[in-house]
């Protein structure tokens, strides 16, 4: 049954160890797969909108557009990593499970992440500082990523390397998600910047994450020594 | 390259995994769906979709639908053309295949709602025990010793149901065989009659245990 199933998406909410196991089992996972296919396209899509709606205007629709984008090209890199590593630990991860284990983590993390939107849009009217906006969208991105987290510690079949594995599936996501938001960039636009649906390809994102951490912190010169762009 | 040739091969790629994986379905809503899904997400999309069953949980209902069907068939095969041609009709096979079909359907249905109460089949143990160890009681512990009883009835309901379309395999492999063997004896074969009956009453008492079925999941 390929359908989207809502008692699926339930379940990612209310008990993410239950669809833990069903991967683990390689029970449900073309139901999981397709639920959570829907709550990604769906959660990350109104998240980006919000996020785009502190610049607002055609921000709104660009964001939104590109944050599933982001969220899907992580995972299709991060399941056949998942996959080799685990292979490499001796633990038996199918590519299906694991893709099936990425894609249900994502979703309950997006499924926070829509249920933040309202709240993270309200705060955006309150904080009107632009470093800070952008604080506040990545604390909603902190907070989904937690939840998520759970249902992957617990999709990793037990044993000692189940940690080392969890660390691995999250590091590689933080570094492939973040340069691929980096590729996609602008998400919130400073003030001064131009609306636009892509910038120009430019530096990466750690060169990035350095710049702003200066910028941020008022050493302006520190930043233009950096170099990069706005996001 | 731009993003917009990404998007384009990207899209193209997608499209053509979707073509291959809509041959594979059956219903024309499952096709949709998967056209939909391959073009959005098909490197993730496609491994799970070729590689692995469908539901392993409703899997077991499909392999016994697939199994009566084939063995329908194959009977009807048999009495064609035949004086035994009466006993099975078209008519009364499309009936059972009907039949068939609405019980392989509930009992997927059921077999989701129990795997998706596994865990708050444990969470309301886990509640009784704490109020029975508590001292509590009263309502409280009364609605979780109901909910209890309604998640366990569940899970004995989907296994009667199972239970039942495995007889109706079975009885629908002997009726086969018995037919075949009436085909190539060339005359009737004793209890021949009976198996048809027998079918016929399996049938519906199929129907009317989904209906028990259906009445007691609202209720639960």
């Amino acid at each position: 049954m390929n359908r989207v199933d809502l008692g699926v998406i339930t379940t990612l909410l209310r008990s993410p160890r239950t669809i833990a196991e069903s991967i683990q089992r390689g029970a449900m996972l073309r139901s999981i797969a397709a639920a959570s296919i829907a709550a990604i396209l769906l959660g990350m899509g109104v998240y980006g909108g919000v996020v785009g709606s502190i610049r607002g205007g055609l921000q709104i629709t660009f964001a939104a557009s590109k944050m599933p984008i982001v969220a899907l090209v992580s995972l299709s890199l991060l399941a056949p990593m998942l996959t080799g590593a685990a292979s490499a630990f001796g633990i038996e991860l199918k590519f299906a499970r694991a893709a099936a284990l990425v894609l249900a983590s994502t979703a309950r993390a997006s499924l926070v992440l829509l249920a933040l939107a309202p709240v993270v849009a309200l705060f955006a009217t309150i904080v009107t500082d632009y470093h800070d906006q952008v604080m506040l969208a990545t604390i909603g991105f902190g907070i989904a990523g937690l939840s998520g987290l759970s249902l992957l510690w617990h999709g990793i079949p037990a044993g000692a390397h189940r940690p080392v594995l969890a660390a691995f599936a999250l590091t590689g996501f933080a570094i492939v998600s973040a340069q691929s938001a980096w590729v996609l960039r602008p998400w919130v636009t400073r003030p001064q910047s131009a609306v636009t649906f892509l910038r120009a390809p430019e530096g990466n994102v750690g060169a990035e994450v350095v710049r702003t951490s200066f910028s941020s912190g008022g050493d302006y010169a520190g930043a233009r020594a950096v170099g990069g762009g706005a996001r | 390259m731009t993003f917009v040739v990404y998007l384009v091969v990207y899209l193209g790629l997608g499209t053509l995994v979707a073509i291959v994986l809509t041959r594979r379905e059956s219903s024309p809503s499952e096709r949709v769906t998967t056209a939909l899904l391959a073009v959005v997400a098909w490197p993730l999309w496609a491994p799970i979709a070729s590689f692995s069953s469908r539901d392993p949980e409703t899997h077991v209902e499909d392999d016994l639908e697939r199994r009566i069907h084939a063995s329908l068939d194959e009977a009807l095969d048999a009495v064609r053309g035949s004086p035994l041609e009466a006993l099975l009709t078209e008519q009364s096979v499309g009936a059972i295949r009907a039949s068939v079909r609405r019980a392989a359907m509930r009992v997927a249905e059921l077999t989701r709602t129990v795997a998706r109460n596994e865990a708050e089949t444990s969470q309301t143990k886990h509640r009784i025990a704490t109020i029975e160890r508590e001292g509590g009681g009263g309502r409280t512990l009364v609605t979780a010793r109901v909910h209890l009883d309604n998640l366990a009835k569940l899970s004995l309901l989907l296994a009667n149901e199972r239970a039942a379309l495995l007889e109706l395999a079975d009885l629908c492999d002997a009726l086969r065989s018995q037919l075949v063997l009436a085909r190539f004896a060339g005359s009737s074969v004793d209890g021949l009659a009976d198996l048809v009956d027998e079918l016929d009453a399996r049938v519906e008492g199929l129907d009317s245990a989904l209906a028990t079925v259906v009445s007691d999941v609202r209720a639960a």
